[in-house]
């Protein structure tokens, strides 16, 4: 057992006050998909709540049941949609995780793997678009077909990783110049374009651009933007989610004042937009910091939002098909954007919208998940895959990065015909297909 | 721990079955109430094979097991809190059937009580116990603690809706309780089960029966000044006859709290909230909810507030189940109580409470199912307060003592568990406790099963009565529970055997040598009260005497008998249901509370006169269908209920008997208001009725609101001419329930007369294979699975051979056919039960514990329980 007393957030009056909102009364069990698939109380929110203050008392120590459990948390938290006490256990867990990031020697390929991803790749966008590259001449070499049928299979996690990759992008959207609105011309807004989703789903930005201008929006892209900091985050590296966010304000705040203020910031990943939603909590001591965080977060819109917020543009065109709607948990439970998405969808001439029976609980993908808890977010990502496919839907429809590569795996391990897309894909379709006056069959 | 126990289990299961990290274990300490208690280990069976393996286990080690489900429970029932091993169901989870046609459903005991809810509207069938926590609770778990819900008043509690149990005991062994049919010959150990906290086995399986969703609902929610006010409204609207679906109502203090968070548009300033939905066809529903709406207006409520669509019903809702949580955004802890009062007791309950919280400077709040007096006070606490818990649970066991002293329970719907245990002797003397003990000592001797639950420690006690002077002989006509229980006391140091007969005298009944005890001069009505819709009555009172009393209020009991002359004690020990049980739940569902006097002169006096109550074992319900060999029923509360507005029937005449299955089966799917669906062949009623009785008839009867039941029988009938019906005839004066009593009166009682039964679904499999049955009348009860059967000049060796047949295929298909009664000629001739439950060990173990000379009703049950057994003699 370790030491009696751990220091670091899980010490604070803020930890007390946020763990004894818990009245354990079990509600959030059935909302949590780790629960769902291992039965255990530890792998519940209330679970986790009791370990987290069993090793703030010092009952459990750090490496055990605290640390395995906390790890094998999506972070979902589709169980604060469920909590009717209000437990914000967003905070929680990410107390919990900073206690285990402070407290964790990781081995030297750890670190390497680390220092590779959050320091040398996320936050480079253009390092990453060339490793799409790489991965694109992989896929179409022939030697990703080779891979799959190798009669000695590749170990589970490389697997998955080699079965996440969606089919790539063969050329990114042109960032140097405003995009003008089509039509009558409605206002300005910024866009932000994420890192994953830029290098390697570069196509859903390019519709969320075009279905911008069409609903009459001349949309701005403010260079040194950066990766949001949600994985940072999510492996409790907080200062350099904090260094993120202050590149983000700064690169938003500059280029608005050079081109004048923008109506929103838009970004299209339910993950990252929560994330950047909540930088003013993240900078909120740092008093050179705060204001503008708050300003930069009144102005953020997930797309969905804010569509459904100033009125869409009729989308006209056709498009016949059978469709499900796989909520992103961020977007659902953090950002509470849950009707807007599906009235989009609904406003699609020609789409039946059909509902999942557990709309409320993740795929499995939360950001890395799946790679580090294979096994788990697999057994998550097959219920997910069996609800979808009692729907009869041939399109998927997501609205985050991490949803729509582990959907698309998810497509592949169930042997399914469906294909996954980002919501504005189908509406990008719809308005492409009025110009045309042809519908497009799926 | 015992090592050498643990290797042991870890060569039964598999190493991801069990869990022994101690940090591991920490988080299984506690469920939603306050009390903690670490175990030693936590199991997680696949399978039922898994619970034997675990329960032998256990027994072969001594080793305490605690089911667990959800871990949802409010009362500490899940917490070991001396130690042992938790048996966690989480996995155990499938909803393996849904029957469209029998209206049933099979569960395994960790499937989640929303999902059944879900998977069952989906087919358009309803459960309808709705605990708050349903959400994430267990049905295992909802069965162990009897749960409710909001909609308790209208549809009942999971007792009202369990048919079978499968259950493993202390001993490993593996039984069935119950099944898809209904009133097996056998204890009623599913109600037994049922709310007995698992203490008595591990539930492995559940049936449940399922009624059609309603048609339509409206809610409705109105302010009131005060709490007492809101409380005549409820009377009031009860009163009129209105059977509203639920009757929630919050004070000022938690409608603030829950206004502030949900903002459903509540008047602050208001001192009550009462929130009902009412339901029905769309043409009654306008019609209820105008009469609900005067009514409450007429009682001074304001602001009323009619939902207009499903949203804003579905708002008023969210306000309402969010009560609980919100207050956890008051103060960070609380005492959740769980009293129940008879409903015109509300208002001085609440009065009272307040008084107490105020004398212990304690902050409460209140939300209530007012239809069905259960309240449930939220005393807030805030850590930290120096003495606060000990004054929170001061303040506690006043309120328990007041609602016990209002005749009420200490707990509706959350259990004893640990929490309540110290205030189960409020209600319970030792005597009645031992009694309940001794059914513990019958199904776990070990005390292995969730150990210390429920029963506080040395409350029990064996206190029987001093000898009589005189022992009572040839006819006994005692004048009194004393008197019962000092002659009985008696008889069984006697030894000498006692037969019980209802105010019928009938001297067949008489075995030389033993006594005849009739209850004819215990036949007082006891309390009538109309406003709390409950009736307590002797057992020797005649069922026609007792209706035409609540005739008078309006009311009646749902429960019926062919014989003018039936008693009270009678009709309920040998558990006789007419079909509108199918409307109205059974005999069992009826009762509320019992005096019984046992053999050895214990008189002990079970459940309480409020429908909601888990406080111990249901023994009231234990004696319903025990044939009078468990004990004296002395007397007995029953709920009542307002007449319904009309009856009426369809009457289907049917050429084929594959026809009239088919109508009757394709009606059942119609039925919520409907009070029975039966196909008669050959039924001769005693009056004149314009229905031929040759060939077949299919009749199908509505009751309840002049509005539902038009609107319903409009649909059946059109339904049933696309299927190829003919043009019914409507009928007023005839109900289904008239055939029943038709085929057990006196027209056939020179017949041989069987009831069959089996899910009902299964009915057309069963009596298309039936050649036995062309030639005779008959009568099959569609929701209940039932046939009545009467054959006619029958020998001894065609009787034999026609039952032999009918009862091997009831018994094929999970049923059991009974002799219900038979001509002298053939007497002595067949077995009237053929039936041999799994649980007849349990049976006789019971019987001796509370029969210990076995004087009572020799022959009158089951053979095995005693020696001789003899027809069911329902008379």
């Amino acid at each position: 057992m370790n030491s009696l007393r751990i220091p670091g957030p899980m010490q604070t009056p803020e930890f007390e006050r946020l763990s004894q909102q818990c009245i354990h009364c079990g509600l959030c069990l059935q909302a949590c998909p780790t629960y769902v698939v291992s039965g255990q109380e530890a792998d519940s929110p209330r679970g986790r709540i009791a370990l987290m203050r069993a090793a703030a008392f010092g009952q459990a120590g750090l490496e055990g049941a605290f640390e395995t459990h906390i790890d094998l948390c999506l972070a979902c938290r589709s169980c604060e949609t469920a909590c009717p006490s209000g437990v914000q256990y967003g905070s929680l867990v990410e107390m919990a995780r900073q206690t285990l990031s402070d407290n964790r020697h990781p081995g030297i390929l750890e670190r390497f793997i680390r220092w590779l991803a959050l320091d040398q790749l996320l936050p480079h966008i253009e390092r990453l678009k060339l490793l799409a590259r790489f991965l694109q001449l992989y896929q179409r070499s022939g030697l990703s077909r080779l891979v799959r049928s190798l009669p000695v299979p590749l170990p589970a996690r490389l697997r998955t990783m080699e079965g996440l990759l969606p089919q790539l992008p063969s050329q990114y959207p042109d960032y140097r110049q405003p995009a003008p609105a089509h039509g009558l011309k409605r206002g300005r807004v910024a866009f932000f374009y994420g890192c994953m989703q830029e290098a390697f789903l570069a196509g859903v930005n390019a519709a969320t651009i075009r279905v911008l201008q069409e609903n009459g929006y001349e949309i701005h892209f403010p260079e040194n933007q950066t990766c949001c900091g949600a994985a940072s985050l999510h492996v409790g590296e907080t200062g350099q989610a904090i260094e993120l966010a202050r590149q983000n304000i700064d690169a938003f705040m500059k280029a608005a004042q050079k081109e004048g203020p923008f109506e929103a910031i838009i970004n299209n990943a339910g993950g990252c937009g929560a994330v950047l939603k909540e930088y003013a909590h993240l900078l909120r001591d740092d008093p050179s910091y705060v204001e503008k965080a708050q300003n930069f977060v009144s102005q953020l819109r997930d797309i969905n939002e804010f569509l459904s917020e100033v009125g869409i543009v009729p989308p006209r065109g056709e498009v016949r098909a059978r469709v499900t709607y796989s909520d992103s948990c961020h977007l659902r439970h953090v950002q509470k954007v849950i009707a807007a998405p599906r009235d989009l969808l609904r406003a699609i001439p020609g789409i039946e919208l059909v509902e999942l029976s557990h709309p409320e609980l993740c795929c499995g993908s939360a950001g890395v998940y799946n790679i580090v808890h294979t096994e788990t977010a697999n057994a998550i990502l097959d219920q997910k895959m069996r609800d979808i496919q009692a729907t009869g839907a041939e399109l998927i429809v997501t609205t985050n990065t991490g949803c729509h590569f582990q959907l698309v795996y998810g497509v592949q391990r169930a042997g399914s015909r469906a294909q996954v897309v980002h919501l504005v894909e189908l509406l990008d379709r719809s308005y492409q297909a009025a110009k045309s006056n042809v519908s497009h069959p799926e | 721990m015992n090592e050498k126990a643990v290797h042991s289990l870890r060569s039964r299961l598999s190493s991801r079955q069990i869990i022994t990290d101690p940090e591991e274990l920490l988080v299984y300490q506690i469920d939603a109430a306050q009390d903690r208690g670490i175990p030693d280990g936590v199991i997680f069976p696949n399978s039922t094979e898994d619970v034997c393996q675990i329960a032998r286990w256990s027994s072969q080690h001594g080793i305490a097991l605690i089911s667990r489900g959800g871990g949802t429970g409010l009362s500490g029932g899940a917490v070991p809190e001396h130690g042992g091993w938790i048996v966690e169901f989480s996995r155990l989870n499938r909803i393996l059937e849904i029957d469209t046609v029998g209206h049933s459903a099979v569960v395994e005991p960790g499937a989640i009580t929303q999902t059944l809810d879900e998977r069952t509207r989906a087919v358009d069938l309803y459960y309808p116990p709705d605990p708050s926590s349903g959400r994430a609770s267990t049905l295992g778990g909802n069965v162990a603690e009897n749960a409710g819900g909001p909609h308790c008043f209208k549809y009942g509690v999971t007792t009202n809706y369990i048919t079978g149990l499968e259950a493993v005991l202390a001993d490993g062994s593996h039984v069935r309780v119950g099944g898809r049919a209904l009133d097996y010959p056998e204890y009623d150990f599913v109600s037994l089960l049922t709310g007995s906290e698992g203490t008595l086995g591990l539930i492995t399986r559940i049936m449940v029966r399922l009624v059609l969703p309603p048609a339509g609902v409206k809610t409705l929610m109105a302010a009131f000044d005060t709490v007492e006010q809101a409380g005549r409204a409820v009377s009031a609207v009860i009163a009129s006859g209105l059977v509203p679906a639920t009757m929630e109502m919050m004070d000022q203090k938690i409608a603030r709290i829950v206004e502030d968070f949900a903002h459903p548009g509540i008047p602050t300033s208001a001192g009550a909230l009462l929130i009902m939905d009412v339901d029905g066809y769309p043409d009654s529903l306008d019609k209820q909810i105008s009469e609900v709406a005067r009514l409450v207006e007429k009682h001074a409520g304001f602001d009323l507030r009619i939902a207009q669509n499903s949203q804003e019903a579905e708002r008023i809702w969210y306000a309402r189940k969010s009560a609980a949580g919100a207050m956890a955004r008051l103060a960070p802890a609380y005492l959740l109580l769980d009293g129940t009062v008879p409903r015109s007791r509300l208002a001085e309950t609440l009065e009272t409470t307040n008084r107490i919280c105020e004398a212990y400077s304690l902050e409460v709040g209140y939300v209530f199912h007012a239809g069905d007096g259960n309240l449930h006070p939220f005393i807030l606490m805030y850590p930290g307060e120096e003495g606060q818990v000990g004054r929170v649970l001061k303040a506690g066991r006043e309120f328990m003592e007041l609602v016990t002293r209002l005749g009420g329970s200490i707990t509706g719907e959350h259990g004893v568990g640990i929490e309540k245990r110290p205030y189960l002797s409020l209600m319970y003397n030792p005597t009645e406790l031992g009694a309940m003990l001794e059914v513990k000592e019958v199904f776990d001797p070990n005390g292995k099963l969730n150990p210390g639950k429920v029963f506080p420690n040395n409350a029990a006690e064996k206190a029987v009565p001093g000898p009589t002077s005189d022992l009572p002989a040839g006819e006994w006509e005692p004048a009194s529970i004393a008197d019962a229980a000092s002659g009985l006391a008696g008889l069984t140091r006697a030894g000498r055997p006692v037969r019980i007969c209802g105010s019928t005298h009938s001297p067949s009944l008489n075995q030389s040598g033993s006594v005849l005890l009739n209850t004819c001069r215990m036949n007082q009505l006891r309390e009538l009260a109309p406003d709390d819709l409950y009736v307590t009555a002797e057992a020797g009172l005649r069922l026609s005497e007792l209706q035409s009393v609540l005739a008078q209020e309006g009311k009646w009991l749902p429960a019926a008998s062919p014989w003018s002359e039936t008693s009270l004690g009678g009709l309920f020990s040998t558990n006789l249901n007419a079909p509108f049980r199918m409307k109205y739940g059974g005999l069992r569902d009826q009762v509320l509370a019992m005096t019984i006097v046992m053999a050895d002169g214990r008189v002990i006096r079970v459940g309480r006169p409020v429908v909601k109550n888990v406080a111990g074992y249901d023994l009231a319900k234990l004696m319903v269908g025990s044939f009078g060999t468990l004990g004296l029923i002395a007397d007995i509360t029953l709920k009542f209920t307002a007449q319904p507005q009309c009856r009426t029937s369809l009457a289907f005449p049917a050429e084929r008997l594959q026809e009239g299955l088919a109508w009757g089966q394709a009606g059942f799917s119609f039925a919520r208001v409907a009070s029975a669906i039966v196909l008669a062949h050959q039924v001769e009623l005693p009056t004149h009725s314009g229905i031929s009785p040759n060939g077949f008839t299919l009749i199908y009867t509505a009751e309840g609101r002049q509005e539902d039941v038009d609107a319903e029988l409009d649909g059946v009938a059109r339904a049933l001419s696309q299927q190829g019906a003919p043009l019914p005839l409507r009928i007023e004066d005839i109900s289904g329930t008239d055939y029943w009593a038709a085929m057990l009166g006196p027209r056939y009682h020179e017949s041989l007369r069987l009831r069959s039964a089996v899910a009902p679904k299964d009915l057309p499999n069963y009596l298309l294979s039936q050649s036995q049955l062309s030639a005779a009348p008959f009568l099959v009860d569609f929701a209940s699975g039932f046939v009545y059967s009467a054959l006619d000049n029958v020998e001894k060796q065609s009787a034999s051979s026609s039952v032999d047949s009918l009862r091997k295929a009831a018994l094929s298909l999970g049923g059991y056919l009974v002799v219900l009664d038979l001509p002298e000629t053939i007497r002595g001739s067949l077995d009237a039960w053929g039936y041999q439950p799994d649980t007849l060990e349990l049976m006789k173990r019971l019987k001796a514990k509370w029969d210990p000379a076995g004087i009572l009703n020799r022959g009158s049950f089951l053979s095995g329980i005693d020696e001789i057994a003899g027809p069911m003699n329902v008379r």
